[in-house]
């Protein structure tokens, strides 16, 4: 069927949607589904017409299309280059904006849009360097990322401290100085924290995020990196998850945390460098584990278009630690099996008959690449029986995306 | 006679006295004398006689999810744990148990406390503090484990809860275009005990106070909605204190009211003998009561709630009866097994000699009420 798909595509002219839609109800398969290749092949463009089509009355037409969107969606999901975008020509921000829109992107908030129009001349420019660029020429308005999407705001153009990386951008959300105080025990924590947003693209909600601080300094030339290693890494070397569980709609908010606040005549961090890294899930296909030691590959990583098996080794000490319960721990000895055993992950153990019992992911112990421990808790598991497999939802082929950022000037006071 | 024996006790301001031991028992004898009309009026210039009255109303709402509040009086005077447990527990009318079992406790080990009118939730409170001990109501009762206990100078308790505000928060926050903001939340913890059936908590309301510098301070309302735990009948809540005086220490006094969420209206289905697997759905919870028999003294109920974050009310063994062929009907009694968001509950019911049952009674609630509790800090610290 693909390679009927793709011979297909081959061979015919691109025709425009509407053509191509009324042939998805040919009575000829093959027309069919040349038809369907080549509307697939159009990709986004076809998709509002597609949509139109969803509820057509033929129920062959129904299938096709269904179908194809499916087929993009996917595509979406699995894209991590930023859209390109091209605007030309004398108009007013909302016009600018609008344009950069309707390319592809984020729609993106603006309380009032300003009046006066600008020249502007971007030529298969990233979308979020476009709109920075945007609101550069305008003057009237500062790109702002958060979890509610990206935000126009403020009554004239500042550079924010932010970094883009295909579909990503990351950016300074803010500065925070922290005092919490225990009204039991009369303690009190302190922290400083620097906020970031990493934001992106409408196709590219991460389900991984692990973040490496490079260097982080203050105006005055001190050090802050160590204490902001201290709360993000474990293993000092190496990377930190961040967060995995929650997929905000449009970006992810990332804390850099520090025990100790910069020296009080300090006014900036000149510089903070590192490297963000995002796995985008390229399917949902469940990972299920066999039961025995020495587990070889289960997870692929696809890198810029490359399949990349990663050789794995897994332990399992299975042992019932009271009637009921099952717990489980499990050995991760590859660096990227991190990705499967992240803190909050629910696993299921199947047993004889089919019987299931779940439990979330309560501890990850991680000594660095090669050695990572997950304790597995299942209650109520007494029925289960001899365990066949474990099973966890997580997506079994992933996008990796590294996302380096320097981000330079950052007031603090 | 009664109602004008209560009548003379508002009026002679008992009721607002400032000793909060005859304010508490004025309280609580106005509360049980129930009449709405003789506070009413007195609510005009009592705010003890508004509270009392809609504490009534509450009561007459809500029955037995909110019943009223017996005051226990309670003395114990050096006396081995054990047995201080068991008494505390007969005058409570709760099982009250030791999670460890009494394992480490010496046998010449002795506490004493003394309790006069005390709300059940300060006098478990008392044992806490006694017993170097944290607690916490279960299904069944209240159990608790030793080695470290909560020495809160805030604790407030008050009818069916308790309150003690947790954590100050003091935030400086520069946004990313530079503007500087100031932020001050108190973090509040309020529980309650296992008489009334709360199941979720509201933002607070009508929250103000004033600071050590004398201004006045206003609680906004908080970015995160209040949490709340049914396992542990207790939740928290966040208030920003808006208007602080730059360089201020502590809030002189902070105030306000907690909107807590009480089912009500409850209605009733049956589950005939031998229907084999029955499934009932109930707000943001599914029953599934498993088939069972006319001679049967057990019945599984499985549980599951779609949506955690939504509010749902968590069946209890009030929920269930089982219906006789003559009509009888026996209370349940409930064992619950949790397991993530799902549960199972075993019922069990005493059978008497020849009872057949022909039906399960299963209740549920028609609708969700809010009730506003009080609650008042003083001497806060807050920088």
């Amino acid at each position: 069927m693909r390679i009927a798909l793709l011979l297909a595509l081959l061979a015919f002219p691109q025709e425009d949607v509407e053509s191509l839609l009324r042939q998805l109800g040919d009575e000829s398969i093959e027309v069919r589904e040349r038809a369907a290749g080549a509307l697939l092949k159009m990709g986004e463009k076809a998709r509002p017409a597609l949509e139109k089509t969803a509820t057509s009355d033929s129920a062959i037409v129904r299938t096709q299309v269904a179908s194809i969107l499916k087929a993009l969606d996917r595509i979406r999901l699995t894209r991590v280059s930023a859209t390109l975008v091209s605007v030309t020509g004398e108009m007013t921000l909302k016009q600018a904006i609008a344009s950069i829109q309707e390319q592809g992107g984020r729609p993106v908030a603006c309380e009032s849009w300003p009046e006066g129009k600008f020249k502007i001349d971007l030529k298969g420019t990233p979308y979020w360097k476009a709109l920075e660029e945007a609101c550069r020429a305008s003057g009237k308005r500062s790109l702002v990322c958060d979890v509610s999407g990206p935000k126009l705001v403020g009554d004239r153009f500042e550079a924010i401290p932010a970094a883009n990386s295909g579909s990503f951008r990351i950016q300074l959300a803010g500065v925070a100085e922290r005092r919490t105080m225990n009204l039991d025990s009369g303690e009190e924590d302190k922290s400083f924290v620097v906020r970031l947003a990493l934001a992106y693209e409408n196709s590219t909600p991460p389900v991984r995020i692990y973040i490496t601080l490079e260097s982080a300094m203050d105006d005055l030339g001190n050090e802050l990196l160590e204490e902001f290693r201290k709360h993000i890494v474990i293993a000092p070397k190496y990377e930190q998850l961040v967060m995995a569980k929650d997929k905000p709609p449009s970006a992810l908010a990332l804390e850099l945390k520090s025990s100790v606040a910069p020296k009080p005549e300090a006014t900036r961090i000149a510089r903070l460098t590192g490297t963000v890294t995002a796995y985008v899930a390229a399917s949902d296909e469940t990972i299920t584990v066999p039961i025995s030691d020495g587990w070889e590959p289960v997870l692929e990583i696809l890198e810029d278009g490359v399949v990349e098996p990663v050789v794995g080794r897994t332990q399992f000490r299975f042992a019932r630690s009271a009637p009921g319960e099952v717990r489980c721990d499990v050995s991760f000895k590859s660096f990227d099996n991190r990705l499967v055993c992240a803190f909050g992950d629910l696993w299921t153990v199947r047993g004889e008959g089919d019987k299931t019992a779940t439990g979330w992911s309560s501890t990850v112990a991680e000594n660095g690449p090669g050695d990572c421990r997950l304790s597995l808790e299942f209650k109520d598991a007494g029925s289960v029986g001899k365990v066949q497999a474990l099973e966890v939802s997580i997506p079994r082929r992933l996008i990796r995306k590294e996302i380096p950022f320097e981000l330079k000037d950052i007031r603090i006071r | 006679m009664f109602a004008l024996l209560f009548l003379a006790l508002v009026q002679a301001g008992d009721i607002d006295s400032k000793d909060p031991a005859v304010a508490r028992k004025a309280f609580e004898a106005a509360i049980a004398a129930g009449d709405e009309k003789a506070l009413e009026a007195a609510a005009k210039s009592s705010a003890p006689a508004r509270l009392a009255l809609a504490e009534i109303r509450a009561h007459k709402r809500f029955g037995e999810n909110y019943p009223p509040v017996r005051l226990v009086t309670f003395k114990a005077a050096d006396q081995p744990i054990p047995a201080f447990v068991e008494d505390l527990s007969n005058a409570l009318a709760i099982p009250i148990e030791d999670y460890h079992k009494n394992k480490g406790t010496k046998a010449d080990q002795t506490v004493s406390l003394d309790l006069v009118d005390a709300y059940p939730m300060e006098a478990l409170d008392g044992l806490l503090r006694e017993l170097n001990a944290q607690g916490w109501y279960t299904g069944k009762g209240f159990q608790f484990t030793r080695g470290w206990t909560r020495r809160n100078p805030h604790m407030l308790h008050w009818r069916h809860g308790a309150f003690f505000p947790h954590t100050v928060e003091d935030e400086r926050t520069l946004n990313p275009l530079g503007a500087a903001s100031v932020a001050c939340t108190l973090t509040v913890i309020f529980r309650h005990d296992g008489a009334s059936r709360i199941v979720a908590l509201r933002q607070p309301r009508s929250v103000e106070g004033v600071d050590d510098r004398g201004a006045t301070v206003k609680g906004g309302a908080s970015d995160s909605d209040p949490s709340y735990y049914f396992l542990g009948a207790q939740g928290s809540f966040k208030v920003r204190l808006e208007g602080l005086t730059p360089g201020c220490q502590k809030m002189d006094r902070i105030r306000g009211v907690l909107p807590v969420v009480i089912p009500e209206k409850r209605t009733w289905k049956e589950v005939l003998v031998g229907a084999g697997k029955v499934v009932l759905e109930q707000a943001n919870i599914k029953l599934t009561v498993e088939n069972f028999e006319s001679s049967a003294s057990t019945v599984k109920v499985h549980l599951q709630i779609p949506d955690p974050k939504k509010t749902y009310v968590i069946p209890d063994a009030r929920d269930f009866e089982l219906v006789g062929r003559d009509g009888a009907r026996l209370p349940a009694s409930a064992t619950t097994e949790w397991k993530i968001m799902n549960a199972v509950m075993e019922l069990t019911f005493k059978l008497p000699d020849g009872f057949a049952a022909a039906a399960l009674r299963v209740g549920s609630f028609e609708a969700l009420g809010e009730h506003e509790i009080p609650f008042e800090f003083r001497e806060v610290k807050v920088r």
